[in-house]
């Protein structure tokens, strides 16, 4: 109930701020038989086509479908349920799965037929507009959007929406990954920090202490690194939480002081935070061989129980934290909300909600048809499938489009209601689609702890990892001001990219001294790193 | 008269090859030409604009150009030494081996590496090498110290060209074996018969009766030196070791990454194709003059 | 029976076979390896539990890669294109090498052949005109473009073709006095003659066919046209935050076990076909009526 008032809301606010906010038309030059003038379908963002409209997809096929015979990619449960609902047939062009998908993006677009609807990344999506071969979606999207979507986009604070936006016209549906992947948290043996009577750590010191324990005590490593010492995307084991505890955000584009654009990695609060961590390297608390280590054996160090304190992020438990657990039943993984800032707070880096965008053939007739797909993908999405998947297995790529849309805030808003249910604050009925899986979940592993895996790893997924996430008040999120690249960075970054990696590494593992931090900032800005600065600031405007 | 009727059945023998490699092998070199472009998918080669030799210039513009380039070579000449050497070897100790039921199982055996991919290879390294792993006890037994090896600048390349020349010599090991057995065995009697023992045997019948197949590999292998094996470094490399093992398509990768510029990439395929040919050419010629021996 | 005619085994025969074995088995342990791994449990692999032997053991990885209907698809795409275009490959193979181990005088025209397929192997124009070629043929999500562009395997062309010349030249003459015109003395004569080298090629073939993922990925549009090691590849993924799959996944994963497994699957028909292949590897054939 207070999740549907909440929605209703937000969605009231939104449309009138999108009212006063945007001019809406779409400029008037698109082709024949847009949404603009062109459309005789009633303004609903669920009803069928009126007609049956063929829409062909280049499409992302799941790596993993989960399909029994009789069901396949481009016609399963979930591709008739819509087709069945909307009055659309989805035809597939071509499938690719992963990586290869991109590329048989850029072959499609280099050969020039191009599908329908295809989803593509920010570089491809400046291409087609500059080509102008994509549809302008801006009033499709005022008329047809519903209001669970709209909420998804608005969690973003506009962010995804204006990234798909060029001179005021919406050219993409931009996709929204959920914010809880970008904000590590510390994981720590629970049941050593008890054993050795520990408390749990706050602030860094607190975490080198507990470390140094551990290593004398149970024999582990010492704190888990990652060659990839920052990763503002997904960094499991990386340093990004200590740079933020020191308030230094490298690779991170934000602005200083004085509201200008600045980069990271060159403000003297790196260099602080260099410094400590090449002394908790040379002092051995910080295991020496992260940097040549591949992640698969870091996560041996993690499953075989030789170290117990690191850097990650929520969804920990369903890939290596389970598989600690199985090789030993006795290990308790926690995570806090830790290093903590002077200020008392947990500093971390976010990423960008949006990656991708699913654009539209220039001249398709129906793209109210695209979005009305969207929307109820949106809504089946959310209840997981439930009501519409029998004996196909639920993946969401299953649906007609792969585009990932989520709301910004979804792993930790779910944990929360489902907690509230936990603590009886709610009843649990009021549950539905993946907040009922975690549920039952939890349900499960209650009754018989660790005996059920996937119901161990949803359970603490979510009530352990992501719940935390859900204190605004105790986490100082620091968002990037621009994400994407510029026109410089095409030729410039990889080196710059190159020299900033080479220089912290080094100065890391002591084989340079701090100092030359200084130098690899003159060198930053000099060779192409001012000229990227000034691009980053008027795109971010 | 008669070589003109055999000449025509030889033009037919090559005609399906040649028709086949023309259209799926010469037809697409059209597409050299993005190397001379500032390449956008939509625009398509016709859309695309001309920009000459800028793609060309930008590889040797780049700040770690030199490193990058000497990295490549080094790494690569090494490597097609190796790779000559130890099948080379291998094949002459297979072929003295005269158990035969245990030789084809060695054979076949020594051939599977190949088919280990990178990905797994470079975790089964990082844990012999590790400052604890099998390789650094040894290395402790005897200096007391155990070496960084995929964290420092000296060994990298060394595990790099090791790793993979014990990954695929038994690719070559198979030619040079191919080409043992074609030796006439007579050679062998007659050499026996002069009292040559089995190193006289190697030196004077063996070596000399495989030395074009050598030859021919070498010169084919010549024509991969710029190729310094990506997969093997991607998966190995980390920024510490950038300075000797950072290789011309590792760099061109963490462009790509950036934003995957087609117009670079062909670019850089076409420097080593043409550096490619052109080595084989010389190779060709050198052997054709001062050897009197023709490789193709 | 050692091949020792009549002086018996010597030390030095030892000697050679013990490090002969040894070099195997360096080969050979990483390889039990992976196996190993590839039958061993999840999260004891993801431990590092598993050296040698299985560590609990499973068939977990196999019935991953099995179940899945796509599977035996990706296999009988995969074998298909071996036999298909394996013997395309030894057909063009033979038939290319033969006339190019001719001597300048007795085919005229042989150079520009040669330096035409070697340009040809030396250059590319890249994916993009490639896949054009490939499209505009109507070839793609067909068997046709999985064994068409690799027709002419140039490696082993040449290969074949040194070995052809390194046959004694006394047999074209004797097969000229016979009156055998040159398919004739191809056929009869020079293929048998050339069996090893031709065994060896052959090998090279099959296998390039059989791992051959890269034209799978981007010439087939359907995800049931794939060759198996496009399937295979596919399978493995690690999340990111750009890529599509989502963490909740990860619970059915184990990238160890499934690296190892795709290795296998890998080798399995080479451990059936080389060990077959190689009793071509042995002295030439009797020249009888050949003397110096």
């Amino acid at each position: 109930m207070k999740k549907i008032v909440s929605l209703l809301i937000i969605s009231v606010l939104m449309v009138l701020t999108a009212c006063s906010g945007n001019n809406g038309n779409s400029g008037g030059n698109n082709t024949g038989g847009n949404s603009a003038g062109g459309t005789t379908e009633p303004a609903d963002p669920y009803a069928p086509m009126s007609e049956t409209v063929t829409i062909s997809i280049g499409k992302e096929a799941a790596v993993d479908p989960k399909l029994p015979s009789g069901s396949t990619i481009e016609d399963n449960e979930l591709t008739r349920y819509f087709a069945e609902k909307l009055n659309v047939k989805y035809t597939d062009e071509w499938q690719a799965t992963g990586d290869a998908y991109m590329q048989k993006v850029g072959l499609t677009l280099s050969t020039g037929d191009i599908p329908d609807v295809m989803i593509v990344d920010k570089q491809q999506l400046v291409q087609l507009v500059n080509a102008d071969l994509i549809e302008d979606l801006t009033s499709t999207y005022d008329s047809f959007v519903s209001p669970a979507l709209k909420a998804a986009y608005d969690s973003t604070d506009g962010y995804s929406l204006a990234s798909a936006t060029f001179d005021g016209k919406l050219m993409a549906f931009p996709n929204v990954s959920p914010g809880a992947d970008a904000q590590n948290m510390l994981w720590v043996r629970q049941d050593w920090l008890d054993e050795l009577h520990l408390e749990a750590p706050k602030t860094m010191d607190d975490i080198i202490n507990v470390t140094k324990t551990f290593m004398d005590k149970k024999g582990s490593v010492g704190l888990l690194g990652n060659q990839v010492i920052v990763n503002i995307g997904t960094s499991v084991f990386g340093f990004d939480s200590i740079f933020s505890a020191y308030n230094a955000y490298p690779q991170l584009w934000t602005e200083d002081a004085s509201g200008n654009t600045v980069y990271g990695s060159i403000q003297p609060e790196v260099k602080d935070a260099l410094a400590k961590i090449r002394g908790w390297v040379q002092e051995g608390v910080i295991d020496k061989e992260f940097a040549v280590k591949k992640n698969e054996q870091v996560n041996e160090l993690v499953v075989s129980g030789k170290a117990g304190i690191f850097f990650g992020p929520w969804w920990l438990p369903f890939g290596m934290l389970a598989d600690s657990v199985a090789q030993d039943s006795k290990a308790e993984w926690v995570s806090y909300l830790s290093p903590l800032s002077q200020d008392g707070k947990m500093n971390t880096h976010m990423a960008s909600p949006t990656t991708r965008y699913l654009v539209v053939k220039k001249g398709f007739k129906h793209p109210e048809a695209v979005l009305k797909t969207l929307n109820m993908q949106f809504d089946a999405d959310q209840l997981q499938g439930e009501g519409i998947v029998e004996k196909d297995g639920y993946n969401w790529m299953n649906m007609p489009f792969s585009l990932l849309l989520s709301n910004y805030d979804d792993k930790e808003k779910k944990a929360k209601l489902v907690q509230d249910v936990i603590d009886g604050k709610e009843s649990a009925d009021t549950l539905q689609g993946e907040a009922k899986q975690i549920y039952n979940s939890y349900l499960k592993d209650k009754e018989n702890p660790k005996k059920d895996l996937a119901a161990w790893s949803q359970r603490h997924a979510f009530l352990t990892g992501a719940l935390p996430l859900i204190q605004d008040d105790k986490i100082n999120r620091k968002v990037g001001v621009y994400y994407d690249q510029t026109d410089t960075m095409r030729t410039k970054w990889a080196n710059l990219r190159k020299l900033e990696d080479e220089t912290f590494l080094k100065i890391i593992m002591g084989n340079e001294p701090v100092d030359s931090f200084d130098s690899f900032v003159d060198k930053w800005k000099s060779q192409g790193g001012d000229q990227i600065t000034k691009e980053i600031a008027e795109a971010a405007k | 008269m008669r070589d003109s009727k055999n000449t025509i059945h030889y033009h037919l023998m090559l005609a399906p090859g040649m028709i086949l490699l023309i259209i799926f092998g010469i037809v697409p070199l059209f597409g050299m030409a993005i190397a001379f472009q500032d390449f956008i998918p939509v625009k398509g080669i016709f859309g695309s604009k001309w920009i000459g030799l800028e793609n060309f210039k930008y590889m040797f513009e780049l700040d770690d150009s030199k490193t990058i380039f000497f990295n490549t070579i080094f790494i690569s000449v090494m490597k097609m030494l190796m790779n000559v050497l130890i099948p080379v070897s291998t094949a002459l100790l297979l072929h003295e081996i005269i158990f035969n039921r245990l030789k084809r199982w060695m054979q076949t055996i020594i051939y599977l590496p190949h088919f280990l991919s990178w990905v797994i290879l470079a975790g089964i390294l990082n844990d012999m090498l590790s400052q604890n792993g099998i390789v650094n006890q040894l290395v402790s037994a005897v200096t007391g110290e155990p070496i960084f090896f995929l964290g420092s600048n000296k060994w990298f390349p060394f595990v790099v060209i090791l790793s993979d020349v014990w990954k695929e010599f038994g690719f070559n090991t198979i030619i040079f074996l191919a080409a043992l057995t074609a030796i006439n065995p007579s050679l062998y009697e007659a050499a026996s018969i002069d009292g040559a023992g089995r190193i006289r045997k190697i030196w004077s019948v063996t070596l000399p009766g495989i030395l074009p197949t050598i030859i021919l590999v070498s010169t084919l292998n010549i024509g991969n030196i710029l190729n310094a094996g990506f997969d093997q470094i991607y998966n190995l490399y980390n920024p510490l070791v950038y300075e000797s093992g950072d290789i011309i398509d590792t760099y061109v990768y963490r462009i790509g990454l950036v934003q995957y510029q087609y117009g670079l990439a062909t670019a850089v395929g076409a420097l080593k194709s043409v550096v490619g040919f052109i080595l084989i050419f010389v190779s060709y010629k050198l052997a054709a003059k001062f050897a009197g021996y023709r490789i193709f | 029976m050692p091949l020792t005619g009549n002086r018996g085994i010597r030390t030095t025969d030892i000697i050679l076979t013990l490090v002969m074995l040894l070099i195997t088995v360096l080969c050979l342990l990483p390889l039990i390896n992976v196996i190993s791994l590839s039958f061993s449990g999840k999260s004891a692999a993801a431990s590092g539990a598993v050296t040698l032997f299985p560590v609990d053991f499973t068939f977990y990885s196999y019935e991953y890669m099995f179940k899945d209907s796509r599977f035996f698809d990706a296999f009988g795409v995969s074998v298909k294109r071996v036999l298909l275009g394996g013997a395309i490959n030894f057909v063009l193979t033979i038939m290319m090498a033969y006339p190019l181990a001719r001597e300048r005088q007795e085919f005229r025209g042989r150079d520009i052949y040669m330096w035409v397929i070697v340009f040809t192997m030396m250059f590319t124009g890249g994916l993009i005109p490639w896949y054009m070629v490939v499209k505009s043929l109507h070839l793609t999500d067909t068997i046709w473009a999985l064994v068409l562009p690799t027709a002419v395997p140039i490696f082993n062309v040449i290969l074949l073709m040194n070995f052809f010349r390194g046959l004694p030249k006394e047999i074209n003459e004797s097969a000229k006095m016979d009156g055998a015109g040159p398919w004739r003395t191809l056929i009869t004569i020079a293929v048998p003659l050339a069996m090893p080298a031709i065994a060896t090629v052959t090998l090279f073939s099959i296998v390039s066919h059989w791992n051959a993922f890269f034209d799978g990925l981007i010439l087939m549009n359907k995800q049931h046209n794939i060759p198996l090691q496009t399937y295979i590849q596919q399978l493995v993924v690690a999340p990111s935050i750009t890529s599509s799959t989502r963490p909740e996944d990860l619970i059915n994963f184990s990238q160890r076990t499934f690296n190892a497994a795709k290795i296998v699957v890998t080798m399995l028909p080479i451990l059936i076909i080389y060990p077959f292949l190689q009793r071509y590897f042995v002295h030439g054939i009797t020249l009888g009526s050949v003397k110096e």
